[in-house]
C-alpha cells in the first residue's frame, strides 16, 4: 500500500462523486464499446511450479499459468453482464455438434485465425498432434489415462496410450480424426452429452503444445520431453505471452494481441511471484506489492473486519480415512459401530473454532455445484442437509454405546488405534493433537489412541500402499479429496470398488452400480434430478458407513486490493477467481 | 577418493530405494493401474534393487547421464536441474562467505587480543545470541523489520534484476545466512587465539619486544589457523547448497528447497543425483583442505608418517 | 678468595677419606614433608573454578534452568497437553505487571470496522484499551484496537498464563518448561555420545596413525561427504520421529568433528619430547593416550561439547521447522521455535520465550565452559 493515503483521497474523492451524480452516470463500463480499456498490472503470486507442460502439471499453482499462456478448446468466460460465467468455445466455435444417434460421434469447429506467439497458425492438425502426445504410449504423461477417459472415453484411447513400446496399437485406430484444417472429429466408446465433450475438453491437459517446439524438447529416445520445463522450450498462444520466466521465482505476462478472444481482456501485464511462505506472500500484499494474498488460519483473526477480505467456499473436505481392512484389534476398524463411535465422539464445533473453519459431517465440498445450469450449490440443497446428523455429529453418549455394541460384537475388552498425520501440515497436525486428547475423554479407558506424525511423502504412500495381502500400512489417516467442482456425481468415484486410488478398501457393488447409474447411464447423464436422487444416495450411505470420517473444511480467505476490480467480484467453482479478466482501476 | 565415492553411491542407492512406502505416484489420483505399471517398468522400477544399481551405475558411467527426474522436474534430466539451481545458491554463498569469513576472523582476533574486556564480552555475547537463535527467526525478523517496515530491501528475491539490484535484494537473505558462521568463527578463532596467546612461543615472542597485537598477529594467527579448518570446511562444502529456511522464506530458487521436495515428492533419481554430487563436492574439499593443512603447519605433513 | 680443595695443599692435609663416615645406610631417604595437605587435579581445578564469578553465575543459571525443566512443568495447574478451545492464542498475562501495560494480556488486533466497536457480542464490555491508525479502505471506517485479549475472548478475569497459550489453548509456561526438559535431554544424550564415539575414534585414528588412521578417516570422509539435510532427512524417515531417533540423528555425522579435532591434537602431541620421554619410561599404548596426550584436549573438548548442547537444540528445531520434530504432542525447544514461527508476524510473543530460553542457555552454557578451562587449565587463564 505505498499510495495508500493518496489512494484513499482519491476513493472518497470517488465515493463523493458517485453519491452526487445521478443514477445515469454510473461508472458503468460500457458494453456497447467496440475496444476494451487495455493497462495496468496484476501482481499475484503462486506456489511452486515445476513444469508448465500441460500433460505432466500436477501443481495447482501450475494451472493458474497454463490457463493464462496456452488454450484448449473450451473454456469458462465471465458473461457480458458481469455477474456469472458462460461456458463456451475458447478455439472452438459453438457447442460440440452430435453427428449421429447415439451420442458416440461427434464434430467441433475451430475458428480459424488463431495463433501461436510467433505467428503459425493453429489448425485441427495442432489439436491432434497435442492430444496424440499427452496419450504418447513411450511418453506416458501423467494425464494420459484421463484424456483419453475421463468425462468422455475416446475410442481406442486407453488401449493406444497403454501399449508400451509394443507398437501394437496404431494412431489410426483412436477416434480422433481430421475432417478438415478447423474441423475435428472425436468418436467416443459409449453415449456421451454435449455437456461431457465439453468438459473433457476444457480440462487444462488436453491444451495445446506447439509442434516444433516439442518435437525439439524430445530425448534422443522420445521416452521424456522437456518442454515447458527449465531447460526446455516453451511458445505461448492463450490469453497472454509468458515472456518471462525465472524457475522458482516469477512469471511476467503479456497480453496478447492476437488471441481469438483479445477482447475479454483489459490487462496489459501481468507478474506472478512465486513465493511459498505465507508470512512473505501477506507482507507483499501489505507493502503493495502484490494485489492479493491468500490468508491462514493464524492470519484471519486480524483481517476478519477488513472490507479487502473475499472468503470462497470450500472445495474439499478434510477427512480421517479409515482403513476398514486392517487386522489389528480384531479387525475393529472393519466395524461400522466402532467407526460410527469415532464419528460422533468428534466435537467438529471445537476442531473448527481451532482451525477457523466450518465443522463438516458430509462428503461433498460446500463448493461443489449441484448443475451447471442453475449453479445451486449441493449442499445447500434440503434433501442433501436431511440425512446429516445433528449437532454436527458431535453426542458422546450415542458415541460410548456405539462403542460398547462393537466391543461386544468383536469380542475384545481394549482397543488400541493410531493415526499418522503429515508433520507439514500446521492444521491436521492441530487437529491430531486434539483428538488425542479428547478421543479417550469420551470413549474412556478401553479406548487407547495415538498420534504419529510422518513427512508428508510418507503420510500418502502409506495411505494408498494397502494390499489383500498387506493390509495394515495404516490405521487412520488424513485425508480429502479434491474432486470435479461441477460435476457431484463424478466425484463419488473415489469410493467405488474398481477406483484405483481411493484411501480406504471399499468394496461394494451396490454403491458402484449406483455411481455407474448415475455417471454413465443415458438418464443419468441427462435427467439432473434424477442424478441428484442417486447422490443424496451414495452421500447418505458413505455418511452413515463412516468408512471416512469428515472433520472440517476450511474456506478460502482471500486479500484483494482494493485497485483491482474482478469481473465477478467472488470466486466462483469452476471459473475460479478470474484474474486474468481482472481490471485495474486506479 | 574413487573407492570412497564409490561406496557412497553404493550405500545412497541402496538407501533411497529401499525407503519405506516406496510407492510412485501415491498421491496422484489421475492415473490407472494399467498405466503406474507400463510407467514403472519405463524406469525400470519393476526390477529388483540389484538390477536397477547396475542400470544406473552403467549410466552414470558410460553416458555421464544422472538419470532423469520422475515426479518434480519430469522428463528434465537431473544433471540439468541442478544445473540450473546451483548457481544461484552459489552466488549467495559465496558472498555470504566472503562477508563472513573476514568478518568473523577480524572479530575473533579482536576479542582475544581485548579479551576480558567489555569488547570481548559484547563479542561473545553477540555471538552467542547468533549462534543460538534459528536462522528461520533471525530471517523472518529480518525480512519483517528491514524489508517490511523500513522499505529498506526488497521483500524477495527479485529475479529480473542484475548486478548491484541482484546483490542489494539478496542482501537480506545472505546477512541471514551469515550469521551463524561469522559467530562460529569468531567463537573459535577467539578460543583458539586465547590458548596459542598462553603458548611460550608467544611467552618468547613478546619477551624479545614485540606488543601483544603484534606477537598475535603475527605468529598467533597462523598457529590457530590450523584448527580454524574445522570450522571453515564446511562453510566450503555447502557453497553449492542452499539454506532450506531461508530460500523459502525469501522465494530464492536455489538448491534448499530441492532435497527436501525430492525426498518428499518422491522423485529418487533427483535425490540421488543431489546426494551423490554434494557428496564429490566435499570429498574433494576434504581432499584440498588437506593439503592445504600441511601448507599452514609443517607439523601435519610430518606426523603423517606412523611413529613406530 | 674461595678456597678450592687439592689434595697436594697442605691446608687439607688432615682431610683423608677415614674422617668421613656415612651418616645413613639403612634408611631410605625421603624428602621433607608438604607442611601443607596434597591436592587432586579435580580438587585444584574446583578451586580454581570457585574463584571465578562469571562460571559461578552461569552454573547458578544452568542450574535454576534445570531445576525450571524439571519442576516448571508443575508449577501451575495446566498440563502441558491441557488444551482449552476458549483459551486459543492469549497473549502473556502477569498479574504483577497487569497495570504496566507489558504483559497485561493485551493485543492489537488490525483494521476494524469503527461503526461495529460498539457491538458487545463482539467486544465485551471495557475490552477496548485504545484506538489508532483511522484509515478508510473501500469506504469503509477501519481502525486498529488494542483490546485486552482476556476480556475480548471471553476468559474470566483470575486466569493468568504467564507466557500466554498457543493454537490448542495450551499454557505456555508449561509447555517451555517441558520443551526444555526435551531439549536438553536430547542434547545432553546426543553430545556426549558425539563426544565418546569422536573421542575413542579420534584417539586411535591419530595415535595409530598410517593404515588404521587412513581407513578411519576414509570412513569419516564417507559418512561427512553426504549431505546433512538429506541424511537426517532419510533418517527420521526410516527410524520415524521418536525421542530416540532424534537423538541418533543428531550423533550421525556430528561425532565425526569431535573425531578429527582429537584426531589432529594426537598430530600434535604424539611425537612432543614429553611423551618420547614417557614412552621410553615404558609406558603402554593406552596409558600413554589416556593419561598423557587425552588431557592436552580438555580444553578444546569442553569448548566443543558447550557449542554442542546448543546447536544441537539448535538441529531439533531446524527438523521440527522442516517437519520431522518429536512426535506431538510432546514439547520441545524446537518444536516451540517453529511453531512461533508460523505465527510470528501475529503472535511474536509465542516465539519471544523459547528464543529467550534458548539464548540464556547458551549464553550460561558459553561462559560455563570458559570457566571450565580456565580451571582445568590454568595456563589457559582468561582464554
Amino acid at each position: 500500500m505505498r499510495k495508500r493515503p493518496l489512494l484513499a483521497i482519491v476513493l472518497l474523492i470517488a465515493c463523493a462523486l458517485s453519491a452526487c451524480g445521478t443514477p445515469a452516470v454510473e461508472p458503468d463500463p460500457d458494453p456497447g464499446s467496440d475496444k476494451p480499456e487495455v493497462y495496468g498490472t496484476l501482481y499475484n503470486y503462486v506456489g511452486t511450479v515445476s513444469t508448465l507442460n500441460p500433460f505432466e502439471s500436477s501443481e495447482t499453482a501450475g494451472t493458474t499459468i497454463i490457463e493464462a499462456c496456452t488454450i484448449g478448446l473450451y473454456e469458462y468466460f465471465p458473461n457480458k453482464t458481469g455477474d456469472g460465467f458462460v461456458f463456451e468455445g475458447q478455439l472452438a466455435i459453438g457447442d460440440p455438434v452430435a453427428k449421429n444417434d447415439e451420442g458416440t460421434l461427434w464434430e467441433i469447429k475451430i475458428h480459424d485465425n488463431a495463433k501461436w506467439e510467433n505467428g503459425d497458425p493453429i489448425t485441427v492438425d495442432d489439436v491432434i498432434y497435442s492430444l496424440k502426445q499427452v496419450m504418447d504410449p513411450l511418453l506416458l504423461t501423467r494425464r494420459a489415462s484421463q484424456v483419453a477417459s475421463e468425462y468422455i472415453t475416446i475410442k481406442g484411447a486407453v488401449d493406444y496410450c497403454q501399449q508400451g513400446n509394443s507398437n501394437s496399437v496404431p494412431w489410426e485406430t483412436v477416434g480422433l480424426k481430421k475432417i478438415d484444417d478447423y474441423t475435428l472429429q472425436v468418436e467416443t466408446e459409449s453415449f456421451a452429452t454435449v455437456n461431457d465433450v465439453k468438459t473433457q475438453f476444457s480440462t487444462k491437459y488436453t491444451h495445446l503444445v506447439h509442434e516444433p517446439t516439442w518435437e525439439a524438447c524430445f530425448s534422443a529416445d522420445r521416452t521424456s520431453n522437456t518442454y515447458g520445463t527449465i531447460t526446455g522450450g516453451w511458445m505461448s498462444c492463450g490469453p497472454f505471452i509468458l515472456t518471462d520466466w525465472t524457475e522458482g521465482s516469477q512469471f511476467v505476462f503479456e497480453r496478447n494481441p492476437d488471441y481469438i478472444r483479445a477482447d475479454d481482456i483489459s490487462l496489459e501485464k501481468m507478474v506472478f511471484y512465486v513465493i511459498t511462505d505465507s508470512n512473505t506472500a501477506l507482507e507483499m500484499f501489505l507493502a503493495g506489492n502484490i494485489d492479493t494474498v491468500s490468508l491462514g488460519a493464524a492470519a484471519i483473526e486480524q483481517y476478519e473486519d477488513d472490507p479487502r477480505l473475499h472468503p470462497s467456499r470450500p472445495g474439499s473436505v478434510t477427512s480421517i480415512c479409515v482403513n476398514i481392512g486392517n487386522t489389528k484389534n480384531n479387525n475393529a476398524l472393519g466395524n461400522k459401530n466402532f467407526r460410527k463411535a469415532l464419528f460422533y465422539a468428534t466435537d467438529r464445533e471445537a476442531i473448527a473454532k481451532l482451525v477457523k473453519g466450518v465443522p463438516a459431517t458430509w462428503i461433498v465440498a460446500s463448493a461443489i455445484i449441484s448443475s451447471v445450469d442453475t449453479g445451486v450449490f449441493f449442499r445447500d440443497l434440503p434433501e442433501a442437509q436431511a440425512y446429516l446428523p445433528p449437532n454436527n455429529g458431535y453426542d458422546p453418549d450415542l458415541a460410548r454405546q456405539y462403542f460398547q455394541t462393537a466391543l461386544d460384537e468383536l469380542g475384545i475388552d481394549k482397543a488400541e488405534v493410531t493415526m499418522i498425520y503429515s508433520e507439514s501440515s500446521s492444521t491436521t497436525k492441530a487437529v491430531s493433537e486434539f483428538l488425542h486428547k479428547t478421543w479417550p475423554e469420551v470413549l474412556g479407558p478401553q479406548f487407547e489412541f495415538k498420534i504419529e506424525g510422518v513427512a508428508s511423502s510418507l503420510a500418502s504412500s502409506l495411505r494408498k500402499s494397502w494390499t489383500a495381502e498387506n493390509p495394515n500400512t495404516y490405521e487412520l489417516a488424513w485425508g480429502g479429496w479434491s474432486v470435479s467442482l461441477t460435476d457431484v456425481a463424478n466425484g463419488f468415484k473415489v469410493y467405488t470398488g474398481w477406483f484405483n486410488n481411493k484411501n480406504e478398501p471399499h468394496y461394494n457393488d451396490w454403491y458402484d452400480d449406483l455411481w455407474e447409474k448415475a455417471n454413465q447411464s443415458e438418464r443419468g447423464k441427462t435427467d439432473n434430478d434424477y442424478r441428484l436422487d442417486l447422490c443424496f444416495e451414495m452421500e447418505e450411505y458413505l455418511i452413515d458407513e463412516a468408512l471416512t470420517i469428515p472433520i472440517y473444511e476450511t474456506p478460502g480467505r482471500r486479500l484483494i486490493n482494493d485497485r483491482i476490480k474482478l469481473p465477478l467480484d467472488d470466486y466462483k467453482p469452476a471459473f475460479g477467481w478470474g484474474w486474468m479478466y481482472a481490471k485495474v482501476v486506479d | 577418493m574413487l573407492i570412497t565415492l564409490f561406496i557412497i553411491v553404493t550405500i545412497g542407492f541402496m538407501v533411497i530405494r529401499l525407503m519405506p512406502g516406496n510407492t510412485m505416484y501415491a498421491d496422484d489420483p489421475d492415473m490407472s493401474a494399467a498405466q503406474i505399471e507400463v510407467l514403472r517398468a519405463k524406469y525400470h522400477l519393476d526390477k529388483p534393487v540389484p538390477v536397477q544399481y547396475v542400470i544406473f551405475l552403467r549410466g552414470l558411467l558410460l553416458e555421464g547421464d544422472w538419470g532423469t527426474s520422475i515426479s518434480l522436474y519430469v522428463g528434465v534430466p537431473v544433471w540439468d536441474v541442478l544445473k540450473a539451481k546451483i548457481p544461484v545458491s552459489m552466488y549467495n554463498n559465496i558472498v555470504s562467505l566472503m562477508i563472513s569469513l573476514p568478518l568473523g576472523i577480524l572479530s575473533g582476533v579482536i576479542a582475544a587480543i581485548r579479551k576480558n574486556t567489555i569488547v570481548d564480552y559484547a563479542t561473545s555475547f553477540a555471538v552467542v545470541i547468533f549462534i543460538s537463535v534459528p536462522s528461520f527467526i533471525f530471517a523472518t525478523l529480518l525480512q519483517y523489520f528491514a524489508a517490511f517496515k523500513w522499505r529498506l530491501f526488497p521483500i524477495i528475491y527479485d529475479a529480473s534484476a542484475t548486478g548491484a539490484g541482484k546483490l542489494h535484494s539478496l542482501l537480506l537473505p545472505i546477512l541471514a545466512l551469515s550469521f551463524s558462521p561469522i559467530a562460529r568463527v569468531t567463537r573459535y578463532l577467539r578460543a583458539e587465539l586465547a590458548e596459542t596467546i598462553n603458548s611460550d612461543f608467544m611467552l618468547l615472542a613478546r619477551t624479545k619486544g614485540l606488543t601483544e597485537t603484534q606477537a598475535t598477529l603475527r605468529h598467533g594467527i597462523r598457529n590457530s589457523l590450523v584448527p580454524l579448518a574445522n570450522v571453515v570446511i564446511p562453510m566450503f562444502t555447502h557453497i553449492m547448497s542452499g539454506s532450506l529456511v531461508i530460500e523459502r522464506i525469501f522465494s530464492i530458487p536455489g538448491m534448499g528447497g530441492l532435497m527436501v521436495s525430492s525426498i518428499n515428492a518422491p522423485d529418487y533419481p533427483l535425490t540421488l543425483a543431489i546426494l551423490i554430487f554434494y557428496s564429490l563436492v566435499s570429498l574433494v574439499t576434504v581432499l584440498v583442505v588437506d593439503l592445504a593443512y600441511g601448507v599452514i603447519d609443517p607439523r601435519i605433513r610430518i606426523g603423517g608418517r606412523n611413529i613406530e | 678468595m674461595s678456597k678450592v680443595y687439592a689434595p697436594d695443599d697442605p691446608q687439607f692435609a688432615d682431610l683423608g677419606p677415614e674422617r668421613f663416615v656415612l651418616t645413613q645406610l639403612d634408611d631410605s631417604i625421603l624428602d621433607a614433608k608438604f607442611e601443607t595437605k596434597p591436592i587432586g587435579f579435580f580438587k585444584d581445578a574446583a578451586i580454581r573454578f570457585s574463584k571465578s564469578r562469571v562460571s559461578i553465575i552461569a552454573l547458578i543459571v544452568i542450574a535454576i534452568v534445570l531445576a525450571m525443566a524439571i519442576v516448571g512443568p508443575n508449577m501451575n495447574e495446566y498440563g502441558y497437553n491441557d488444551q482449552n478451545m476458549d483459551y486459543i492464542n492469549l497473549p502473556p498475562k502477569i498479574p504483577a505487571f497487569a497495570k504496566s501495560g507489558i504483559f497485561a494480556g493485551t493485543r492489537v488486533l488490525l483494521n476494524r470496522r469503527v461503526d461495529a466497536l460498539g457491538d458487545t457480542s463482539r467486544y465485551p464490555e471495557g475490552c477496548i484499551v485504545h484506538k489508532s491508525n483511522y484509515q478508510v479502505i473501500n469506504g469503509v471506517e477501519l481502525c486498529d484496537v488494542t483490546v485486552d485479549y482476556y476480556k475480548y475472548s471471553g476468559v474470566d478475569d483470575d486466569v493468568y498464563f504467564m507466557f500466554g497459550t498457543d493454537y490448542l489453548g495450551r499454557d505456555l509456561w508449561t509447555r517451555v518448561w517441558r520443551g526444555a526438559r526435551i531439549s536438553l535431554v536430547i542434547a545432553f544424550v546426543s553430545v556426549i555420545l558425539n563426544s565418546t564415539i569422536g573421542l575413542i575414534y579420534g584417539s586411535i585414528a591419530g595415535y595409530y596413525g598410517g593404515s588404521i588412521d587412513m581407513v578411519m578417516m576414509r570412513i569419516t570422509e564417507i559418512i561427512n561427504a553426504m549431505p546433512t539435510v538429506v541424511v537426517v532427512t532419510l533418517f527420521i524417515l526410516y527410524f520415524g520421529n521418536g525421542l530416540l531417533s532424534i537423538i541418533m540423528a543428531l550423533v550421525v555425522q556430528n561425532w565425526i568433528g569431535t573425531a578429527r579435532m582429537i584426531r589432529a591434537q594426537f598430530y600434535r602431541f604424539k611425537n612432543s619430547e614429553y611423551v618420547l620421554a614417557a614412552r621410553t619410561l615404558g609406558v603402554g599404548d593406552r596409558t600413554l593416550m589416556s593419561r598423557h596426550i587425552l588431557p592436552n584436549s580438555i580444553g578444546p573438548i569442553i569448548t566443543r561439547t558447550m557449542v554442542a548442547i546448543p546447536s544441537a537444540i539448535f538441529t531439533e528445531s531446524f527438523l521440527a521447522y522442516i517437519g520431522l520434530g518429536i512426535r506431538a504432542p510432546e514439547s520441545s525447544i524446537g518444536v516451540l521455535l517453529s511453531e512461533g514461527q508460523k505465527v510470528l508476524m501475529h503472535y511474536p510473543e509465542q516465539t519471544l520465550f523459547p528464543a529467550l530460553l534458548i539464548s540464556v542457555l547458551m549464553i550460561a552454557f558459553n561462559m560455563l565452559s570458559n570457566g571450565l578451562r580456565d580451571a582445568f587449565d590454568p595456563t589457559q587463564r582468561g582464554a
